[in-house]
């Protein structure tokens, strides 16, 4: 980019926030990680789906890793609210329970059809990303199937390949539309509120959304793992708001896919080209 | 007039809602292929594009490919469209690799010819569930090698490459991971799993021991035996041979591609050393084995052509006899339950890498040599007491076949030593055998009969010129023995021996005349010479006469003929009742005389034939084999015809003897009378 492009482009991303800052990457010989949860303890987990394992690092970076026999290809990652985790694997298909010591407590196979891409504990109920099947799967934690969202589309409560799901306050649900290029909303009631953003290559829309986070005060946060970057969205309504560096420049990761914010505000980065996790601060 | 403003009406209601169709069908469109060919997207050249500056050397509609960068596919491929997180965490395969030696064919490459997604695949092609579809989007069939071979056309070169187009034989698994081709036949990606994150399955390092075994677990009994060379050379201490440090055991002879020579080898190789080349790398003396140097002597191992097929051996009709013939370069021990021996161990009859023992049955070598299986049940069988006595003193073991044959000995036939002599009688001669020989036996040291077909030691009698040690009875189908000795119906003999003395005769065709003559004394043991002769341990070394009483006369050939001829003797009736010619007077015999030969008139002395001078006695007149001088009369008429001058075994005419040197005229008279004691002093 040369200096008049980045001159323009700082004009013209009025909504861009003061600059953002990487202030950890981890790495652990991981292989394309997917998905980041963080525990209520604090600790980091990412899933490290082509080595079969989860890592889990401390505060101070230092990481442990988390193989069960039977977590093939674990690739989405959610806190539960009893302090575990919760785990979906694509190729196994089933969606793991652990506790708050992360044993492996529950094995909820899914369909043979289902590709879950990510899970999220929702009261009693799990809401599952049904990748290939365009949809929200709701099941109770013995797998009982109690809820559908969605189909294939473009058009309304639609997706075309979900990927990751989250949930914001006032009873928000996000799910990342990847190939529609938007958030599409619901509240636990199963009701679509709508949709955040559209495709597109510029601010405001993505390209290739992966990840989703909801800060208690409202914020939202969607990675784009083809432009490499971060958005911050106040609500539904709101323009996006691009996370740049000190050079306003758009904060570009390679790659990037799950995402998720500590205890302290930091916005966890999975930049899985280069297999790291990195904690970004946000003015 | 309604009507009419209720066409506009709907006219204006129509156009902005095709309109706006038409919008969204441009931008269903836009986004259809935009959602890949983003540099087709219209705010692409915005300055608020988000697009990342992609460096790519792909050229697509005369743009940069980034349809075509790695980071557009993973994209999608990181799993949150499709879960290729294999495929883009392996560092297989990857458009950095050297291809500098490939001929790539009709592929697309970047402007500086490197590799990238889009020259295997492309998503334009027909989706995988749709007929004819390739997965995944590939541009040619992979699963058959054909995508592959598009580059890699050298490594499907027969013979210097693994197989390909082959099926696996039912003990044969593919390994894990590895895919066989819809016809279930060895491709590429049986073992190159393209995208994993080794170049081929289960690979270690160089190491590729866990993906041949899935394959060929059979040829790991190599391991830890002297073959295997990373393990061997490792122990040497020596620098001597390849450095083969960390690699599998079959890395020292083979390579997987582009090998020196057949089977993949991966040694240089001296194609003039035909199909043992292989071997001759290393057993040479200039080899890694020079201590097991192959030096060309004892069994054939080139030039020959196996006639039939061996299946104990896996030999077809057809196959050069090579050293891998009888040797199973992969196992030490035939039965696998020996695999591995100790460094330098030496080898046995059942180890040694054959792939048959050469056990008390000569697996070995009769499955090629047949014939000679009928060895096992005769006093040859290495089974038999003799050779156990014989093996417990000496403290050594061989087998049925190697206990006489040294297969990578030197030539017998080459030598100016006669070792099959030596060889029998290396037990011959000896205490722990029952037929010994080393008396007055049949000479050896005599050319053979131009006219016999039997072998001999440089065209002269040896112990194999009359048996065959193989087989105890050839001619009568007579196999098994048990310690006992022979007769002229087996012997370990040659050719037949009894009841007609075929074998006798191939030599001494002059004797035949014998047969069916009075002295014709055959029966159901002996043939008509055996009776008289003893080819071993005679009792005499002129004749080899077999058995005679030294009481019946006083001279060798008294003894002869008397011990029938004579009152208590089987020829009673024709005891003569005058014999001796007085022996003072010495005769001159022929040669002497330079007048013809011994056998002319044979003179003797009292122990035997005399060479110079001698007198007369038995043999002088008579010829024991011959009935009559005169061949028109020399079958008898009868069994009891009375013999005349004519015939009675009379060597010669009596004006063809010598007695006329001394009796003149009365010749006739003497000659007729001879053994008449009154009539013959008439004169």
């Amino acid at each position: 980019m040369n200096i008049l492009s980045r001159i323009a482009l700082i004009l013209v991303c009025a909504g861009t926030l003061s600059s953002a800052e990487i202030v950890h990457q981890y790495q652990s010989d991981m292989t394309l990680p997917t998905d980041i949860a963080i525990l209520a303890d604090g600790r980091i987990c990412v899933a490290d789906g082509v080595n079969a394992r989860i890592l889990v690092f401390d505060s101070k970076g230092a990481s442990t890793e988390l193989r069960f026999p039977e977590m093939k290809r674990p690739l989405g990652l959610a806190a539960d609210d009893n302090g575990g985790l919760l785990v979906s694997d694509t190729q196994a298909k089933s969606v793991f329970i652990l506790d708050k010591y992360l044993n492996l407590k529950v094995n909820i196979p899914l369909e043979s059809s289902v590709d879950p891409t990510d899970v999220l504990a929702v009261g009693k109920q799990l809401w599952v990303v049904d990748n290939d099947g365009h949809q929200i799967l709701v099941i109770d934690r013995k797998g009982q199937l109690k809820h559908t969202l969605g189909k294939k589309g473009s058009v309304g409560p639609t997706f075309s390949y979900p990927s990751t799901i989250s949930s914001g306050k006032d009873d928000q649900i996000f799910v990342c539309d990847v190939l529609n290029g938007r958030l599409q909303l619901f509240n636990t009631d199963f009701r679509y509120q709508g949709q955040i953003a559209d495709w597109g290559i510029t601010p405001g829309q993505f390209f290739r959304p992966k990840g989703v986070a909801s800060q208690a005060d409202g914020r939202i946060a969607v990675s784009d793992s083809f432009t490499g970057t971060l958005q911050i969205f106040k609500s539904q309504s709101s323009e996006g708001t691009m996370i740049v560096d000190s050079n306003s420049n758009p904060l570009h990761f390679q790659n990037p896919t799950g995402i998720a914010w500590d205890k302290s505000g930091l916005l966890w980065v999975v930049e899985s080209a280069t297999g790291s996790v990195m904690g970004v601060q946000l003015p | 007039m309604m009507r009419r403003y209720g066409s506009y009406l709907l006219v204006l209601l129509l156009v902005p809602a095709f309109l706006l169709g038409q919008g969204k069908r441009k931008n269903s469109d836009e986004k259809e292929c935009g959602i890949c060919h983003v540099q087709w997207h219209p705010e692409r050249n915005n300055v608020k594009s988000l697009l990342p500056q992609l460096e790519t050397s792909t050229v697509i509609d005369g743009r940069a490919g980034v349809v075509s960068h790695e980071q557009m596919c993973l994209s999608c491929h990181d799993g949150y469209v499709k879960d290729s997180r294999e495929v883009f965490g392996s560092s297989n395969h990857k458009k950095d690799m050297n291809q500098a030696h490939l001929k790539i064919q009709g592929l697309p490459l970047g402007t500086d010819g490197e590799i990238y997604c889009g020259t295997c695949h492309t998503p334009h092609a027909l989706k995988p569930n749709n007929p004819g579809g390739l997965a995944p989007f590939l541009r040619d069939e992979a699963v058959n090698s054909d995508l592959c071979l598009s580059c890699h056309s050298s490594n499907a070169k027969d013979h210097v490459n693994h197989p390909i187009k082959v099926k696996l034989s039912p003990s044969q698994q593919v390994p894990e991971g590895g895919q066989l081709s819809s016809d279930g036949t060895i491709e590429c990606l049986t073992c190159h799993p393209i995208h994993g994150d080794r170049p081929v399955l289960a690979v270690e390092g160089e190491n590729r021991k866990a993906l041949c075994t899935s394959c060929h677990e059979e040829y790991f009994q190599i391991e830890l035996t002297d073959h295997d060379l990373p393990t061997t050379l490792s122990n040497s201490g020596s620098s001597m041979g390849p450095n083969l440090e960390g690699q599998d055991v079959c890395a020292s002879c083979h390579s997987t591609h582009n090998g020196q020579g057949k089977m993949m080898w991966a040694q240089e190789i001296d194609k003039s050393d035909g199909g043992n080349a292989f071997c001759l790398f290393c057993h040479s003396p200039e080899g890694l084995a020079p201590l097991k140097a192959y030096s060309h002597e004892g069994h054939l191992v080139e030039d020959f052509i196996m006639p039939k097929d061996v299946p104990a051996l896996g030999i077809k009709a057809g196959d050069d006899l090579l050293c891998t013939s009888c040797h199973d370069p992969h196992q030490w021990e035939y039965t696998q339950k020996h695999s591995v021996g100790f460094q330098n161990e030496e080898g046995t009859e059942y180890t040694s890498f054959l792939k048959l023992p050469d056990d008390a049955q000569g697996q070995l070598c009769t499955a090629c040599h047949t014939n000679q299986k009928k060895i096992f049940a005769s006093d040859h069988s290495v089974s038999r007491e003799g050779f156990q006595q014989y093996f417990k003193a000496s403290k050594t073991f061989k087998g049925q076949c190697s206990v006489c044959h040294d297969t990578h000995g030197s030539g017998w036939e080459d030598s100016d030593v006669d070792k099959t002599r030596m060889l029998c009688e290396s037990c011959h001669t000896g205490v722990h055998y029952p037929s010994t020989v080393g008396g007055f036996d049949h000479p050896m040291d005599i050319a053979i009969a131009e006219t016999s077909t039997l072998p001999g030691f440089d065209g002269k009698i040896t112990c194999i010129t009359c048996h065959d040690p193989h087989v105890w009875g050839r001619s009568h189908n007579e196999l098994k023995t048990a310690d006992l000795d022979g007769n002229d119906a087996n012997s370990f003999l040659r050719m037949s021996n009894w009841p007609e003395p075929t074998l006798c005769l191939d030599c001494h065709e002059d004797q035949a005349a014998v047969i069916n003559t009075d002295h014709d004394l055959s029966n159901e043991t002996h043939n008509a010479c055996s009776f008289c002769h003893a080819a071993h341990n005679a009792s005499i070394e002129d004749g080899l006469v077999s058995a005679w009483d030294e009481s019946a006369g006083k001279t060798m050939n008294e003894h002869i003929c008397f011990s029938c001829h004579r009152p208590s003797g089987s020829a009673a009736e024709k005891m003569p009742d005058s014999w001796n010619h007085p022996r003072e007077y010495g005769t001159i015999t022929h040669p002497v005389r330079g007048t013809g030969t011994w056998k002319d008139f044979p003179l003797f002395d009292i122990d035997g034939p005399a060479e110079v001078v001698g007198f007369i006695d038995c043999f002088t007149c008579h010829d024991p084999h011959r009935w009559s001088f005169n061949p028109e009369v020399s079958v008898k008429k009868d069994t009891n015809e009375d013999g005349d001058y004519m015939t009675s075994f009379l060597r010669n005419p009596s004006h063809e003897t010598l007695c006329t040197d001394c009796h003149g005229e009365n010749t006739l008279w003497k000659f007729n009378y001879y053994h008449d004691p009154v009539k013959r002093k008439r004169y």
